[in-house]
Parts: C-alpha cells; sequence; structure tokens
C-alpha cells in the first residue's frame, strides 16, 4: 500500500514544485545556473592558462546539428516554440534543482515512516475538494486503520474527517469510529421526482456534524456483519446563489421543503452485511462486491422526522479476455418515513453523481426509492507489471430511476440514461486517480477523484 | 552552378547565412532528393578526438531532469523542427556526422573498431576487456559503501591489492539472472567496439566483506546515511545464498581514469575540445540501437554512461563508456524483464492513445507471454523481435535520428559475431542450468539473425568494397555481398546490374553481371573507351562512379543503390577506390 503511495506521493511533489517553479522560483534558479556556469567558466579558463599543464589540443570548430539553410527554414517554428522553451527554461532548472537537492525524497521521507505505516498524501473528492489525508496502520492494535482528512474545494466546500477502522476487539469483533464535519456549500436541487426538470435548478448549502461508532464481525477475509449507531447534526442553509429550492412540485398545502426550515438533529442505527472477494485491488478482473445496509433514523428532541432506509449493492468483475473487464452493478435504495413522520429531502434517495448516473449533476433526481444498473467495460491503455502505474480505460453505461414507491412502478421503464468514457490509474494495490466523463440528455460533466 | 555552389557550402558546413531564396532552392533539392554530381563528395575528415585536453569539470546526470527533456521537451522540439519533417518527405534524413568514406566510424575515444573489422579469436572474446581476473580473495574486501535502494543491494569494496569494484548481486530468488545478463552483454558491447567497465562473475563466502570506516549507504529514498552494523546484516539477508554457501555476484572494476560523470546523448560537452560532433549525430550513438534492441538493452540513457579523462601516451582526454548492463537480455535487477520491455517504452502515450481508440480490442503479442521459462534467463524471446521497432525506455536523441545507414551499421557490428563468439560469451555468463544456456545460445542467434535479415534489406547490402588486380593487368572491384554471407537470400536468385557515370557522363545503365563478388574493371574502361568521352581517359582528372544494385528475385525487383567511387591513373591503368556512398 505505502510503496504505491510514496511513488504517487514523490509524482505529485514533482508537479507542485513545477508549477510553483514555472510561477517564482526559475528566475532565482537561472540566476544561480548562470552564476554556476560562470564560474565553471572561469575556473577552465584559468586551468587552460596554466603554464604548468600540457599545451591543449588546438581548439576544433564544433560541427552543428543543424546547417544554415536547416536554420532558416527552421525560423518559423522556433517562433512557435518559443513560449515553450520559455516554458522550459523555468521548469528544467526547477525540476533540477529538486532533484539535485532531493527535494522530492526528503519531503517524502518527512510525510511518511521508515516502516511505511505512516504517510501523509494529496486527495481530492469530487464533492468536498482537494486537501490532504493522514493515514497509519497498526495504531493502537495490529490491523487497525486510522485516518484523517481535510479537504477544501470551489465555494468553501469542506470535509474534516477522523476514522478509526478495525479496532481488534479480538474474537473476529472489530470496533469502528468515525467523527466528521462536512460543508456542502453548492448542493442541487432539481425537485423531487423521476421527472424533475433542470430548469427547476436551484441550490442549497448543507453543513453536516457526523459521530459514528461501529461494531462488527469477520467471517474469513471476505464477508463482515456489523451494526453502527451514528449522531447526525444537519443545517441547511442558502446555496450560493441564494436560490432555495423550489417548492413548485409540492402539493399547494404544503409550502415547504421537509428539513429546509430547521436544523435536524437525528440518531442512525445501522445493520450492514458486506461480501468482497475481488481477486485484487486497484483492478479487479473477477469476483463480487456486495454491500447491504438496513437502518432507521429517528430525530433527537422532536418527532417530526423519522424514517427506515435500506440499501443494496453489488458489483460483479468478469475476466474478457487479457485483462479486458466486464464490470456490472446493480444497486437500489428505498426510504420509508414511519407514520406521521416525515424524511427530510436530503436524506432522500438520489441519482447524478459519480457512483451513479454519470452525466447528471449531483443529485439531479430525489426520492424515496433509487433502482440504478451499470455496465462497465475496462481495458488496458498502460500495463505495467508489479507496484508500477497502470492506466485503463473504461467505456460505461448507467441507467437508473428514482420513484416513489418502486414496488408501485413499471420495472423496466421511465429510466434515465447516461453513458461516456474514464481512466482509471491505479497500482495492483489500489486505485490513485479516476478521471470520468459522462454525457446525459442534460448535459455531460467531468469528475475526478484522487487518492479518495 | 549555384547549386553545386549550395552543396559545396553544405559541404564545408559553412555558418554564414546564405539567405532565404538559396535555403529554398535547397529545400527544393532535398524535396526532390536530386544532384546532378556523379563525383565523389569526400566526408568531413574529423580530427583524432584524444588530443590532449585539460580535464573537464565533472558533472552528475539527473535522472528526472533528462527524462523531462528527452520525454517532453525534444519531443517538442521536434514537432517545430520544419527542416527535419522536409527531410524526412523528401526520403533524406540527416546522416551521421562522422563517418569515413566507406560509412565506417574511425577509431576514437567512442569506438574502437574490433570485431567487425577483423574477427576476434575465441579468447579474445572470453577475455573482453578484462586485464586481470577480478579481486583478490587473499584477504577481506573492505566495504566503502553501499547501495539499499531497488531490490537488490550492492556495496562499493576495495580488494586486498587496492583494486576498486562495485559489487553487485541478483535479485533475490533469481540467481545468475542480472549477473549473467551484465558479463554477457558488456562483453559483447567490448567486443563490438565500445568502452565498457571490466565485469567479473565473483564467487565468495560472506566473511570476506568487512565493513570500513564511516561506511556510507543509501537508503530507499536515495538519501545518503551511515551504515550500521544492522544495516549491514540486514543488507545481506537480501542477498541469495547459493546452497555452498557462497554468494554470486558481478564485480564491475573502476573504470581508470577520473570519472566526470555520464555523457548525454546529445549536443556536445562544451568543456571538451575534442567533442566536435554533436552526439545525436555519432554513427556509434545511433547504430547502438541496433546492438540494444538485439540484446534487449531497453535502458539506455545519460546515467548508464561514464565519462573518465583518462591519461596515456602524455596526453589527457575524455573517454566515453557504457555502463550498467544488469537490465539486459531477460534480465533486469528487479527479476525478470517485464513482458512490455522493448515494446513499449515506460510511458508509452502513444500507444497508449492507439489502446484508447481500439477500445482494447487488439491484444498485443507481448500481452501473451506466459512465466518465463528460465529463471536465470529471465524474458529474453527471439518470437516477437522485431529489430526496427523494439522501444528503448525514452527517446534517445541518438536513437531518434537513426537512419537505415546507421541501422545497417550496427547490423554489421550485430552480425559479426559468429555462433562460436556467442557460444563462449555465454559460457561467461557460468549458468548453471546447461538448458539455460542452450536456450540462451539460440535466442542470441536467431535475434541476431533477424537484425542481419532487418536491416540488409533496408539497404543495399553489398559491402568491403577494394580493388584487385591479375597479372594479365585485368582488375576487379571486389565486395561481399552480407546477404549471400550471412545465409539470408538464395544466390540462385540474386543478380546484380550496375550503372556507370564516367566524368560526370552516364556511360551504360542497368548492366546485369554474374560474377558473385566481383566486377571486371577492364570491361567498364571498354565502355568508356568506345564512348564518345573515351579521349578523356587519358587526362588526370577521371572521375568513376559505378552504381550497383542487387535483385533476390531474379531481377524482377532491385534494391537501393551503393554507388562505389574510383579513380584510375591515367598512366598505370590502375583504378584507386575514393570511397562508396549508400541509399539510405
Amino acid at each position: 500500500m505505502f510503496k504505491h503511495l510514496k511513488n504517487i506521493g514523490q509524482i505529485q511533489v514533482l508537479i507542485i514544485v513545477m508549477i510553483m517553479g514555472i510561477f517564482s522560483l526559475p528566475q532565482y534558479l537561472i540566476g544561480q545556473e548562470k552564476k554556476e556556469a560562470e564560474n565553471k567558466t572561469t575556473t577552465s579558463a584559468t586551468k587552460t592558462k596554466d603554464p604548468t599543464e600540457s599545451t591543449p589540443a588546438k581548439a576544433h570548430k564544433r560541427l552543428k546539428g543543424h546547417e544554415t539553410w536547416e536554420n532558416v527554414i527552421n525560423i518559423p517554428g522556433q517562433i512557435l516554440y518559443f513560449p515553450i522553451r520559455l516554458l522550459y527554461s523555468g521548469v528544467k532548472p526547477v525540476i533540477a534543482f529538486v532533484e539535485r537537492n532531493e527535494i522530492s525524497s526528503r519531503i517524502i521521507d518527512t510525510f511518511s515512516s521508515d516502516d511505511g505505516k505512516r504517510a501523509v498524501y494529496p486527495t481530492y473528492y469530487s464533492r468536498s475538494g482537494g486537501g490532504f489525508k493522514f493515514y497509519q496502520k497498526d495504531f493502537l492494535t495490529p490491523g487497525t486503520k486510522l485516518s484523517m482528512t481535510a479537504t477544501i474545494g470551489w465555494h468553501w466546500r469542506q470535509l474534516y474527517r477522523a476514522r478509526l477502522r478495525e479496532l481488534n476487539l479480538g474474537k473476529n469483533l472489530f470496533a469502528s469510529f468515525l467523527a466528521q464535519h462536512r460543508f456542502l456549500s453548492d448542493e442541487n436541487f432539481f425537485g423531487i421526482g423521476n421527472d424533475s426538470l433542470k430548469a427547476d435548478e436551484s441550490n442549497f448549502a448543507l453543513a453536516q456534524t457526523s459521530f459514528t461508532s461501529g461494531l462488527g464481525m469477520k467471517w474469513g477475509d471476505k464477508a463482515y456483519l456489523g451494526t453502527t449507531l451514528t449522531l447526525d447534526l444537519n443545517k441547511v442553509s442558502q446555496g450560493r446563489d441564494r436560490r432555495t429550492p423550489s417548492t413548485t412540485w409540492l402539493p399547494p398545502q404544503q409550502q415547504l421543503l421537509p428539513g429546509l426550515d430547521e436544523p435536524i438533529n437525528l440518531w442512525n442505527l445501522n445493520f450492514q452485511f458486506q461480501y468482497n472477494s475481488p481477486n485484487r485491488l486497484g483492478n479487479p478482473s473477477a469476483g463480487w462486491e456486495l454491500y447491504f445496509n438496513s437502518g432507521l433514523s429517528r430525530q433527537i428532541g422532536a418527532n417530526r422526522f423519522g424514517f427506515t432506509k435500506a440499501s443494496l449493492d453489488i458489483s460483479r468483475y468478469l475476466h474478457l479476455f487479457y485483462d479486458r473487464v466486464l464490470v456490472a452493478r446493480i444497486a437500489a435504495e428505498t426510504t420509508r418515513p414511519f407514520s406521521n413522520t416525515e424524511i427530510p429531502f436530503y436524506y432522500l434517495s438520489q441519482l447524478g453523481h459519480r457512483r451513479t448516473i454519470r452525466g447528471f449533476h449531483r443529485g439531479r433526481f430525489r426520492d424515496r426509492d433509487m433502482l440504478l444498473f451499470t455496465l462497465e467495460y475496462r481495458y488496458p491503455l498502460i500495463k505495467r507489471p508489479g507496484d508500477k502505474v497502470n492506466i485503463d480505460a473504461m467505456l460505461f453505461m448507467d441507467w437508473g430511476k428514482v420513484s416513489p414507491n418502486l414496488y408501485q412502478s413499471h420495472l423496466l421503464q421511465d429510466y434515465h440514461r447516461g453513458y461516456g468514457l474514464g481512466l482509471r490509474i491505479f497500482t495492483f494495490k489500489g486505485v490513485i486517480m479516476q478521471f470520468y466523463f459522462g454525457k446525459s440528455k442534460d448535459d455531460y460533466r467531468f469528475y475526478l477523484s484522487i487518492n479518495e | 552552378m549555384i547549386i553545386g555552389f549550395i552543396f559545396r557550402s553544405m559541404n564545408k558546413r559553412t555558418t554564414k547565412s546564405s539567405g532565404i531564396t538559396i535555403s529554398m532552392l535547397v529545400s527544393i533539392i532535398v524535396l526532390t532528393g536530386c544532384t546532378t554530381s556523379h563525383r565523389f563528395q569526400s566526408p568531413l575528415v574529423l580530427p583524432d578526438d584524444r588530443q590532449d585536453i585539460p580535464q573537464p569539470e565533472p558533472r552528475v546526470i539527473y535522472i528526472a531532469e533528462d527524462t523531462f527533456e528527452y520525454g517532453f521537451m525534444r519531443p517538442t522540439e521536434r514537432i517545430f523542427d520544419l527542416s527535419r519533417h522536409l527531410r524526412k518527405l523528401a526520403g533524406n534524413p540527416k546522416q551521421a556526422l562522422n563517418i569515413d568514406a566507406f560509412g565506417g566510424v574511425a577509431d576514437s575515444s567512442w569506438f574502437t573498431n574490433r570485431n567487425a573489422l577483423k574477427a576476434m579469436t575465441l579468447d579474445e572474446i572470453k577475455r573482453g576487456p578484462a586485464t586481470g581476473s577480478g579481486p583478490d580473495h587473499s584477504g577481506f574486501w573492505i566495504i566503502s559503501s553501499a547501495k539499499t535502494e531497488g531490490f537488490t543491494p550492492g556495496f562499493n569494496i576495495t580488494d586486498p591489492k587496492g583494486v576498486k569494484y562495485v559489487i553487485k548481486f541478483d535479485p533475490y530468488g533469481f540467481s545468475e539472472l542480472s549477473s549473467g545478463a551484465e558479463i554477457i552483454t558488456s562483453k559483447i558491447f567490448y567486443a563490438a567496439g565500445y568502452n565498457v567497465p571490466e565485469n567479473y562473475i565473483v564467487y565468495f563466502k560472506p566473511e570476506i566483506l568487512q565493513m570500513g570506516e564511516s561506511c556510507i549507504m543509501y537508503d530507499e529514498y536515495g538519501l545518503q546515511c551511515e551504515m550500521t552494523k544492522e544495516d549491514f546484516q540486514q543488507l545481506l539477508q537480501k542477498i541469495e545464498i547459493l546452497p555452498d554457501g557462497r554468494y554470486r555476484a558481478v564485480a564491475s572494476k573502476y573504470i581508470s581514469g577520473r570519472p566526470l560523470g555520464g555523457f548525454r546523448y546529445i549536443g556536445t560537452r562544451a568543456d571538451d575540445p575534442n567533442d566536435i560532433v554533436p552526439h545525436e549525430h555519432r554513427r556509434e550513438l545511433r547504430g547502438l540501437y541496433v546492438m540494444c534492441a538485439w540484446l534487449k538493452h531497453f535502458d539506455i540513457k545519460d546515467a548508464n554512461t561514464l565519462d573518465t579523462y583518462v591519461e596515456a601516451n602524455g596526453r589527457g582526454y575524455v573517454k566515453h563508456y557504457l555502463i550498467d548492463f544488469g537490465s539486459t537480455l531477460g534480465s533486469t535487477t528487479m527479476g525478470p524483464m517485464a513482458a512490455f520491455r522493448g515494446h513499449e517504452t515506460e510511458f508509452d502515450a502513444g500507444t497508449a492513445l492507439g489502446n484508447l481508440i481500439k477500445l482494447g480490442l487488439h491484444v498485443k503479442s507481448w500481452e501473451k507471454t506466459g512465466e518465463v521459462a528460465y529463471p536465470s534467463i529471465g524474458r529474453y524471446e527471439a518470437f516477437d523481435f522485431n529489430p526496427g521497432s523494439t522501444k528503448m525506455n525514452y527517446s534517445n536523441p541518438a536513437i531518434i535520428n537513426l537512419t537505415n545507414l546507421d541501422g545497417y551499421w550496427g547490423a554489421k557490428l550485430v552480425m559479426s559475431f559468429s555462433d562460436e563468439q556467442l557460444q563462449v560469451l555465454v559460457r561467461e555468463g557460468q549458468y548453471s542450468d546447461p538448458a539455460a544456456e542452450t536456450y540462451l545460445l539460440n535466442t542470441l542467434i536467431r535475434r541476431r539473425d533477424m537484425t542481419g535479415r532487418y536491416w540488409f534489406r533496408r539497404v543495399n547490402p553489398l559491402d568491403h568494397f577494394k580493388i584487385s588486380s591479375a597479372a594479365n593487368e585485368q582488375q576487379w572491384l571486389d565486395f561481399t555481398d552480407l546477404g549471400i554471407k550471412h545465409d539470408f537470400w538464395s544466390i540462385e536468385q540474386t543478380r546484380y546490374r550496375y550503372t556507370l557515370h564516367f566524368n560526370n557522363k552516364k556511360i551504360k545503365e542497368n548492366m546485369q553481371f554474374s560474377d558473385l563478388s566481383s566486377l571486371l574493371l577492364n570491361k567498364l574502361v571498354e565502355h568508356v573507351r568506345n564512348h564518345d568521352v573515351g579521349k578523356e581517359l587519358s587526362s588526370n582528372s577521371s572521375h568513376w562512379e559505378i552504381s550497383l544494385q542487387v535483385s533476390r528475385n531474379n531481377g524482377k525487383k532491385w534494391s537501393k543503390w551503393v554507388k562505389v567511387y574510383c579513380r584510375r591513373d591515367p598512366q598505370s591503368g590502375k583504378f584507386h577506390l575514393l570511397g562508396i556512398k549508400r541509399q539510405n
């Protein structure tokens, strides 16, 4: 795990320093280089004049790579190349400076432990922006993983997360803890229902603080059964363009979206079952991934909000030939209120983000139930062995719909479709970066995630 | 007349601006690839580059800097190099600048003509660059520094005689892999003519190693630190022990002279007055590609070279070495060579783009290769070898400039190795598995022949021209058809023809002749005598151009030409060979 993180880190540090160098460092460094060159010239000249040394050979004229006529013909090309050469002049000394002073190695050394169990590395989430993640293995007990993440994005989207996973309590029992605060300043809202209109777009900001503790049991390496208790503190406020979500879809007697007008504190009790049998990390070519989650949520201090939620997500990896892989996925989610309670609109099932239908805005479709099908064909662009970086391309097609009640809707009708292509940069220990381009009837969207 | 002036200017490498008009004219000529002159234009005679110079400053080659420059900047620069595109369109690429009148290179600080000039004896081949027998085992080997990064450790040691060596081990679990490759490949490069270090395979007990005072090491990040005894013990655990309790390693003797850092495959060394030919236009560096493709030496970069300042015969000059051959044949220092090596570069953007478009429906040959057959050999195969499209680790500027003529020159080096010589070289790898040894030998031979067949097809492979005379005053232009010599084509279906120009006038065209390795010059004299220009035979300045072509299918299709230039002494009637010109 850490081996590849270190490699990635080196590249990223190099890129950051290069970018810095383009704007600021080059002039200083070029100056230094010139000084060094001048010193060398002076030294050589002095040596040549030293009478004690043997007489140097008569200097012959150096041959040129280009002849005169070639130089003349190349003038237009040289003019076009000039800006790149200028950039090159700036970047090259920076790279040399970084390598000469082992800056990249030193930074990696500073931000990672010698035993490879601890590291800080950059991360980027399409929802909450870019930042850094601190990661430590074997924290408190062997196998326990501690991670702390801080990211920030456009419009002050923020995420702060501390997570302790797989705290070994013995006898295959594990505990987990999560504390998280996220401020999502730019969430989209298009109404509720499968036929909500893009023209009804509005936005809101959601500040959510969560505390979760969990207890689980492992069966072998593949199966996990667990339960979590979560406290969610939610507050919705106006979005960045100060347009509150539309209520035009609501019945006339109901003037506000459930959850829009007040802070809501909820406790959630969830039960999970996971079964993971992919043959390898990073780029699975065979196996299953199954997640089942079922839980109930209740408002603290009031009885207006309360609901149950159940979700199932199954992925199947099928190896076609020579690392060409077909991924088939089906996911379903259902949310039901208790009697006389409501569901905060941001807890409804939704479609239109990277993990659902790519090509739509996030939160494009919201309702109580959701059904999703995905087919993804992955094929190698750059295929390297060991812990080297690989690149896969993928073609994908997503179908999905939301519904107030899936059981009462026609199972084969009213699907929204998104399709597109993407790139995945990974090692056989984990995914480093994913980039998707998705197209839908509404729009096209780009998605990026780094060390997610 | 103007064209003549231009060409004279070009040959003299005039640096004065000749004006846009002249340049345009030249570009038209380059595009059409035509020239009316049938006189020999002697290549520039270069001075010996081993003349006395002051010692240049040492320098360090930085891999990231190099990768950025060669991987990104230089390719971008080439996009804007219009003259290069013009030449490519015209099929007239820039040829190497350090060639002699026969397309070869003179002995220099870079290269010494060895096996291809005169076949080395099996003893010479076996000895290679060695001047001794390796490190002395009579006492301790004192470690001065250690390498810990990567999968295999290495030591710098001083033997009891005070001679310094670099000790390099095989990757764990792959005994004989990189040590065998290093020995064999370095000796092949030496026999071909390149300067390489002296390498020895050594077997030793761990007790012979002793840490020196203030022994330094480089950790996995390349940072320098002091080595402790614990570090040393940990290092030893990374090395595979043979059943008899010994280690096997390569001992690479420190190269004599003062190290100056690596050489670059582009430009010249500013502080070396002897270095006047841009490295990317040196034939021995361009032609190196053919050797490297044969031996699967994919990692030809600046960092795998070394310049040293040597003093010999009262002269001090810079000598240029190729070093580090552990990642050749089927080996890398981490284990068997990855299947993609030779087919793709480390980050092959072009191939990746192609793969993107092909939607993964095309499965490349290297993707189908299974496990290695011989762990001591690694992945070195002939079935998917393409001598002309083998890809190196990154864009080496000398290799980018490779032309067919450079490739032909390199192929001659490759083909100079006989089966017997290769057998001796493979035995130097000291493989414990005879089957592995046989496999390696057969693969080397097969890849050698594929190399020869590929490059000899791309140009006219008539070579080794000389003029011989018989007692009856008959004179012959003797040559060797390298395609026939190496049994690539059948003698029965091979035909030759010539076109004769005398003093810039065409005398005969496409005259076929049947002799396999010679052309009767007296017959050519007769042609001239029977022509209008016959009276010019007695003048002192007679220019003979004999353009030769070869056909491998009974004259249905003819090869590119090779032009042989001669002068004939009007008094004695003797022909003198001036040089040759080969169509690219």
